[in-house]
């Protein structure tokens, strides 16, 4: 069984203050003051008072952490608060918390650790602001707790959970204000180009229409027959949304690059009322990972998700292939990659 | 898993990036409560240096206003820690400051020197009194009123103490020097057994500890006021300075120093501690180092005559002060037979050789040692073999333990020119003198030497004589002898500390004239030249003096040794027992023999009792007595018969293996302890020496040598791609074949390229070294 607390002990002060002790001792010896002996007293006890005031207090620590957000844009600022509660009637200058930063998407960790003060019976407060540089998904976290006794020989070492997520998202690249007119272009007439004959084939479902539904959208027959506008559903990759191929490399700097861009042309779709699906592979489940985003919010949740999986394992060499395997009736896409060692937009023909 | 880092500089601290995410501390700074803080260490140093400074006067008892003092030097300590609350008012506070105390100083030097001095005079009477010496100076006082000067004087040295304290503490905590200085200083009066003031006390512990802890727990006081300190190379928010904390600290401790200073004296009071301790052996030499300084100067600090509780073979003045060990010398096996002091001696001397200080060794017709020469047995023997009422003879066993080659004749003994070696045992046929009848012939054959007294003693021996009135003519030899020896112990006390003998000076005529004390040397030396002036055939003799008190209490009886082999006749002590005696050093002795016409050649003593003076157990004594799980000698809860148990335990072979194991097991320990945090701080010192390519191979090594000394497929891996491969394979390296490769290349670079990697590569290895871990 797994103690809730372990001790660690600092030899190297223990040899040097039991050495200091004995020097004490000797020179007690010699003189055989009475002043010598209280302070032998003293010097004796010290220690003792000392580890079992930083066990006492160890048991009544309680840890927690604050995040201000929970998603954050690139560069943006944010703010970290680590709270020490004390219910102890004792103090020690320092705790010692170990936490690991670590970025899971584009696989990067660092440690950070952090000494505060054990304040009497209240609580310590370090504030900590930073500013994400990285996009990804950030988990910080920490195990251990360590509380030094005050000659610093002893430190007791209690397991806690702390944990918090993050998601820094992109912020829109420059080249995202690029005319995106022909993309959208190209998409609707692409998409009509297939649907020959209003093959209803492609049709989910039929509904009433409502404001912000595309025009092109409208079953001007069953609207004539119901006297009321109707609209199709089309079915989902086929429909009348921008399919965004995300084609992630290994590495990290292009990656963030890619995904700026696409965050920014997708930003671009939204405003123009054109829904956008994200592909993005997964290795593990090895299959392309659709989201589907009309809003911001949406857009930011896809984002998190392609965050959820390392940047490895977002990188599939053979994106055209996986395509037409999948997706064979689409007829092209959007791809965001790196072409000629730039990162940038294209549209990509399916056949 | 990779590590990234970056180091970025912003605004006033460093910021660093952890994987991505860079802290910013200049956004939402935590500041200290200045001011809180500043106090609290001005309190600090108040108690420091008052603490110290009052706790050296307390020892001495010199009178000052305590009010005034205590108030001065807070308000200077407070003053000068809040001098600190940024660098204008640290410089204008200390050139202000400075000006204050040059003005102060100059106003009342008159002050300051005198009350200096009544300081120093008291502490050099303390030390005077102590040392039992005169020769110390006392400086002239220029104010009357001693306690003014006292008082302002002391104001004025807590003041200079407070700035030099503030200068150290309130930077960095750096108190040793201070602390080195207070506790020299405190040492004077510890060393001369004065004890301070309890509260002074408490408060020089509660200072000293309080300044111990902060220091160990780098409380610092920045200039910028922060908490926190963000710390980018080691990736650390370290916490600077807690007030509350450090508050709660303090006062904490100051209540344990109170409590411990302020309650220990009833429960175990200074009175009865200093009944119970001794003085030490070392600080019984340092006394008598320096007494010999403050008499002989330099020289004086050389011995340079051997130890052995006094007997130096004639050899007289050279040691300050005898050391006994209570070693055992001699174990003697015999039967009792009288309630006197018995003799075994083991040198004779001759001819005083006055400023030479020594005894020459007395000579046959050849020139040849003489070890024993006494006749008188024969006629005891005679009585003896006469069977006469009074007569007897007597066996003893005497074994040399540890003492040095001699005789150790007892007195009216056979068979006297032999040495006994350390390690041998020797038995001598001896007819004890039990009555004053004069014998028919003597047999002792007279010499000139005799009734010699160097022409250089002759003026001191004649004057003390005079002295002790000694020069009446109606009085016999033993009369003299009487007399003799009750002025002794008079007049001339009886110590194991007479201190040397000045050089240039006769060793006789400066114990009669000068010194006045001395141990059994002394005396004995002194009355054969007293003797011989009185026209009485003298002897100076060495050897060892057992008296009936030492067989009682050191003796063991030997139940199974049958009394006829070892005495027949008449015993004065009507009993029927043989005992075994260990004698030790401090049963070495030096006598006077006279010469009785009647009788021959007889002991005489004249040296006066001690009064009580004994060495101190020394520290390894002591020690050996812990290990050995004995008590020391001053213990009083230990019954007589524990002792000797306990004694008896402790001469068995066993228990002094056992004894031996446990002082190697200590030493092994001590020496392993030693050696591991050698070891670990002289790698760490490489470490941090290195540069960042060392650093990187330095942790790898380390870490495949941990992985290798439990997995021998490592060791046949020889270079850095081998080995990563391996460990990949293993389990013990988590990398994708590229991030593999990245790390080779990264470890190749580090151990073989002069160009030094970057950071970001060398936390990308150390990360899985890190992380594995």
């Amino acid at each position: 069984m797994e103690r809730k607390i372990r001790y660690k002990l600092h030899p190297v002060r223990l040899i040097f203050y039991l050495l200091f002790w004995a020097g004490l001792i000797f020179v007690y010896d010699v003189l055989r003051s009475y002043f010598l002996w209280l302070l032998l007293i003293m010097i004796t006890m010290f220690p003792v008072l000392s580890v079992a005031g930083a066990v006492y207090l160890c048991g009544r620590l309680t840890p927690e952490l604050q995040l201000e957000r929970t998603t954050v844009v690139k560069s943006g600022e944010a703010l970290m608060e680590l709270h020490l509660e004390n219910t102890a009637w004792w103090v020690a200058f320092h705790s010692q918390m170990q936490f690991i930063v670590s970025n899971t998407f584009l696989e990067q960790s660092s440690e950070l650790t952090v000494q505060m003060p054990v304040t009497i019976h209240g609580r310590a407060v370090l504030k900590l602001p930073f500013l994400a540089a990285d996009t990804g998904r950030y988990t910080v976290s920490c195990e251990m707790l360590g509380v030094q006794d005050a000659m610093g020989f002893l430190e007791c070492q209690k397991r806690i959970a702390l944990s918090k997520e993050l998601f820094v998202l992109p912020r829109p690249e420059a080249d995202a204000e690029m005319d995106i007119t022909g993309f959208l272009a190209g998409a609707a007439e692409k998409e009509e180009s297939r649907q020959k004959g209003n093959d209803f084939a492609q049709v989910n479902d039929v509904r009433e229409y409502v404001p912000g539904d595309r025009f092109r959208d409208i079953h001007w027959k069953l609207s004539a027959r119901q006297e009321n506008l109707m609209v199709k559903e089309r079915a989902a990759t086929a429909g009348s949304e921008m399919v965004m191929l995300l084609k992630l490399t290994g590495n990290s700097v292009q990656a963030e690059r890619i995904l700026e861009l696409a965050w920014g042309l997708a930003q671009r779709f939204m405003e123009q009322r054109f829904p956008v699906c994200l592909l993005c592979w997964s290795q593990p489940e090895y299959t392309w990972e659709e989201y589907r985003c009309g809003t911001g919010q949406e857009l930011a949740g896809a984002f998190c998700g392609i965050f959820g999986l390392r940047l490895s394992e977002r990188v599939n060499t053979k994106a055209e292939e996986q395509m037409r395997n999948c997706y064979p009736f689409l007829k092209s896409y959007l791809t965001v990659g790196v072409q000629g060692g730039v990162v940038k937009a294209w549209r990509t023909e399916n056949d | 898993m990779v590590i990234a880092g970056k180091r970025r500089k912003g605004g006033a601290q460093e910021v660093f990036s952890l994987a991505g995410i860079v802290l910013r501390p200049e956004a939402a700074k935590q500041e200290e409560n200045r001011i809180y803080t500043l106090l609290l260490k001005g309190v600090l140093v108040y108690l420091f240096v008052m603490g110290g400074i009052g706790s050296f006067l307390s020892a001495f008892d010199i009178e000052y206003s305590r009010f005034i003092v205590n108030f001065v030097v807070f308000l200077i300590a407070v003053f000068c820690s809040v001098l600190y609350y940024n660098k204008y008012t640290m410089n204008i506070g200390y050139l202000s400051g400075l000006m204050l105390m040059i003005f102060g100083g100059g106003v009342f030097s008159r002050f300051i020197n005198s009350g200096f001095y009544a300081v120093l005079n008291e502490v050099t009477k303390a030390a005077s009194d102590f040392f039992d010496t005169n020769a110390m100076r006392n400086y002239g006082e220029q104010i009357g009123n001693r306690q003014l000067a006292v008082t302002i004087s002391t104001c004025f040295i807590g003041c200079v103490c407070s700035v030099l304290f503030s200068i150290m503490i309130s930077r960095k905590m750096r108190h040793l020097p201070a602390v080195l200085l207070s506790a020299l200083l405190l040492l004077i009066p510890i060393y001369l057994e004065r004890e301070p003031d309890g509260i002074y006390t408490a408060m020089f512990f509660s200072g000293l500890l309080s300044v111990n802890l902060l220091c160990r727990n780098q409380v610092l006081l920045t200039q910028n006021n922060a908490v926190y300190l963000y710390l980018p190379q080691k990736k650390r928010v370290s916490c600077v300075l807690c007030a509350r904390a450090m508050a709660v600290i303090m006062a904490s401790v100051f209540v344990l120093c109170l409590l411990v200073t302020q309650l220990m004296p009833v429960f175990y009071a200074k009175e009865r501690f200093q009944r119970r301790h001794t003085m030490s052996a070392l600080k019984a030499e340092t006394m008598d180092t320096v007494e010999n300084l403050s008499v002989l100067g330099l020289m004086g600090l050389f011995n340079f005559y051997p130890n052995t509780g006094g007997m130096t073979g004639g050899t007289l003045g050279g040691v300050s002060s005898v050391r006994l060990d209570f070693e055992t010398d001699l174990r003697l096996e015999f039967a009792p037979y009288c309630n006197e002091r018995l003799y075994f001696k083991t040198f004779t001397g001759g001819t005083y050789l006055p400023y030479q200080n020594q005894w020459s060794r007395l000579l046959d017709e050849n020139g040849l040692p003489v070890l024993e020469q006494n006749d008188t047995f024969s006629g005891l023997s005679k009585r003896y073999e006469e069977k006469e009422a009074e007569s007897a003879r007597g066996v003893i066993k005497i074994t040399n333990v540890a003492a040095p080659a001699g005789a150790y004749l007892p007195y009216y003994a056979e068979d006297t020119n032999r040495l006994l070696y350390p390690g041998q045992t020797i038995e001598y046929v001896y007819y004890p003198l039990l009555s004053g009848d004069v014998l028919e012939d003597s047999g002792e054959p007279m010499r000139d030497g005799w009734l010699y007294v160097p022409e250089q003693n002759l003026e001191t021996v004649a004057a003390f004589c005079q002295e002790a009135g000694l020069l009446s003519e109606n009085m016999d030899a033993f009369e003299i002898a009487d007399r003799l020896a009750a002025y002794y112990q008079e007049t001339i006390p009886y110590t194991l500390r007479p201190g040397m003998t000045p050089y240039r000076k006769d060793f006789v005529n400066y114990f009669l004239s000068e010194n006045r004390r001395g141990y059994c040397a002394h005396f004995a030396s002194a009355a054969t030249l007293i003797f011989r002036y009185l026209g009485i055939p003298a002897r100076y003799v060495e050897g060892y003096a057992v008296d009936a008190v030492d067989i009682s209490e050191n003796g063991t009886l030997l139940e199974e040794a049958r009394y006829e082999e070892y005495y027949d006749g008449r015993s004065l002590l009507g009993t029927e027992a043989v005992v075994s005696v260990e004698v030790t050093d401090a049963n070495a002795h030096a006598w006077v023999e006279i010469y009785d016409a009647g009788i021959g050649w007889v002991a005489v003593e004249v040296t006066p009792a001690a009064d009580g003076e004994e060495g101190g157990e020394s520290l390894w004594q002591r020690l050996l007595h812990f290990l050995t799980g004995n008590q020391g000698e001053d213990e009083e809860t230990v019954s007589d018969e524990e002792e000797q148990e306990a004694e008896g335990l402790a001469g068995q072979p066993g228990q002094k293996m056992g004894t031996a194991l446990r002082i190697a097991a200590v030493l092994i320990l001590l020496g392993a302890a030693g050696g591991w945090s050698f070891g670990k701080w002289s790698k760490r010192c490489r470490y941090l020496r290195a540069d960042r390519n060392e650093k990187l191979v330095i942790r790898y090594q380390t870490y495949i040598r941990r992985i290798a000394r439990k997995q021998q497929g490592l060791t046949y891996r020889v270079n850095y791609e081998e080995q990563l491969c391996w460990l990949a394979e293993n389990g013990f390296w988590e990398a994708d074949e590229e991030e593999l490769r990245s790390c080779i290349e990264i470890l190749e670079k580090a151990g073989f390229s002069r160009t030094e990697i970057s950071e970001r590569e060398f936390l990308r290895v150390a990360g899985h070294i890190t992380n594995r871990r």
